[in-house]
């Protein structure tokens, strides 16, 4: 069997209530979910002051358990027919919870209000501005943690793996138009956020592990 | 609008997924999880999802009632007894105790993982023990776990009853740590978290919001059943320490 064809059969047989599976299934994923930990916890600095080999444990057991409640609702959207791996899927679902987790912990202090947006600003000043600063990491970690499965997928497609739209379109049953729109509207959130992590002073940027932690 | 910063959101991204299949950073972060580690991660995430959720009981099996004239004079007359009953408990001071409502705001715990004394050196997927033995000044490494995530504040209490009736509390402030969702694991020797003498103990961890758990042993004894915090119990010996003996 082919290594998808594989997973497919591991991932029926955990749904399906196989003895073992399920166990068999998180522990084959236990790599690719440790590897979107690590990225997350590295950019933002967020083990300083903790065993930041239990935080990735941790980390680690939180996607486990999300992949696999609610009758694994998350794990049960994979449809290896739209050409995405497991553990390509996997570390999607991952990016997008430990980044909530993370901006949670801290508090989200995008939540008092609309932030301010400099139409005129120019975009690829404020990039470098945020890439000299090392602060490129932290607005993507604030901006995993606004974004919908398919905002992911849609910035994983267009952005990260750089297709193009109309085939971004084409594989996700969306028309044209709808690419478009939502680049532009993910094109404002990660601009306000980007502004207000490059007015931040660099400590408020930085870690904060005392904030509280509200449910997801 | 161009794309710029997007674009350098992407670049940004794909370069942090080719360094972290490279293995590179910080090795504490990217050094692949050990077999302890795998089991103690796997052991926590399906003790949490297959602990039952709190779920009202079923309700009773409805039986049709045939209809007569005196049904509506029945149901009014229901209906006025259930709310004399209800302004009765109400003014009785029935009401649900604060201490059963924090309860409920917090899952039940297990011991996912427990490794003590005479137990350190058992395999990370044993089955977790019933009963440990150990010296005062051994360690104690035990993972208690929520069956669902806790995101409110929680922290912890040791306390243990001699089965001679002697009862200690301690509020440690080190030797364990609250995880983000709510684990607690616990690595230190007994006697920085309760110093107990030889004999046979019930070793309580009571988990719960720091205001809720008990200061001392009189709030332990003389708390409201339930008890507004979580408890987990497991029977310890204390025998004589090798240096003791």
């Amino acid at each position: 069997m082919t290594p998808v064809a594989d997973d497919v059969e591991l991932v029926q047989a955990a749904l399906g209530g196989r003895a073992g599976a399920r166990r068999s299934l998180a522990e084959r994923l236990l790599d690719s979910i440790q590897r979107e930990v690590a990225i997350a916890l590295q950019r933002s600095a967020i083990a300083r002051g903790r065993d930041p080999r239990q935080e990735v444990q941790d980390l680690v057991q939180d996607v486990v358990v999300m992949l696999f409640e609610h009758d694994a609702r998350e794990l049960r959207r994979w449809d290896p027919a739209r050409g995405r791996s497991l553990d390509s899927f996997v570390r999607l679902l991952a990016r997008r919870r430990v980044a909530r987790v993370l901006s949670q912990r801290r508090g989200n202090p995008w939540a008092d209000g609309e932030a301010e947006y400099h139409e005129a600003a120019d975009e690829a000043a404020l990039a470098d501005r945020l890439e000299g600063r090392a602060q490129l990491g932290q607005v993507l970690q604030r901006l995993y943690a606004e974004m919908s499965p398919r905002d992911m997928e849609l910035f994983e497609l267009l952005f990260v793996q750089g297709l193009e739209p109309p085939d971004v379109a084409l594989a996700l049953s969306m028309s044209r138009g709808a690419v478009n729109a939502w680049a532009y509207r993910t094109r404002r959130t990660a601009r306000a956020i980007a502004e207000r992590i490059a007015k931040a002073p660099s400590s408020a940027s930085g870690s904060d592990t005392t904030g509280s932690m509200t449910d997801v | 609008m161009s794309d710029e910063l997007l674009q350098a959101l992407g670049e940004r991204q794909r370069t942090e997924i080719a360094a972290s299949d490279r293995g590179e950073g910080p090795s504490d972060l990217v050094r692949p999880l050990s077999g302890t580690e795998r089991g103690a991660v796997l052991d926590a995430a399906f003790a949490m999802l297959d602990e039952p959720e709190a779920t009202p009981s079923s309700p009773n099996p409805v039986v049709e009632l045939q209809t007569s004239r005196r049904t509506p004079l029945l149901i009014a007359a229901t209906v006025l007894a259930v709310a004399a009953a209800v302004l009765l408990w109400w003014n009785l001071g029935g009401r649900e105790p604060v201490g059963s409502q924090q309860l409920a705001a917090l899952p039940a715990y297990a011991i996912t993982r427990l490794q003590a004394g005479n137990a350190l050196d058992r395999a990370a997927d044993a089955p977790v023990p019933r009963e440990i033995e150990l010296a005062a000044d051994q360690r104690i490494e035990t993972v208690i776990t929520p069956a669902r995530p806790v995101r409110t504040p929680v922290t912890l209490v040791v306390a243990a009853r001699s089965d001679a009736g002697e009862m200690k509390l301690a509020r440690p402030e080190r030797g364990f740590e609250v995880s983000s969702v709510g684990a607690i694991r616990i690595d230190a020797p007994l006697d920085q978290l309760l110093p107990l003498a030889l004999g046979s103990w019930s070793l309580a961890l009571l988990v719960g919001s720091p205001g809720a758990l008990p200061r001392d042993v009189e709030a332990w004894r003389d708390a409201p059943d339930p008890p507004p915090w979580r408890t987990v119990s497991v029977r310890a010996k204390i025998v004589a320490s090798d240096r003791s003996r």
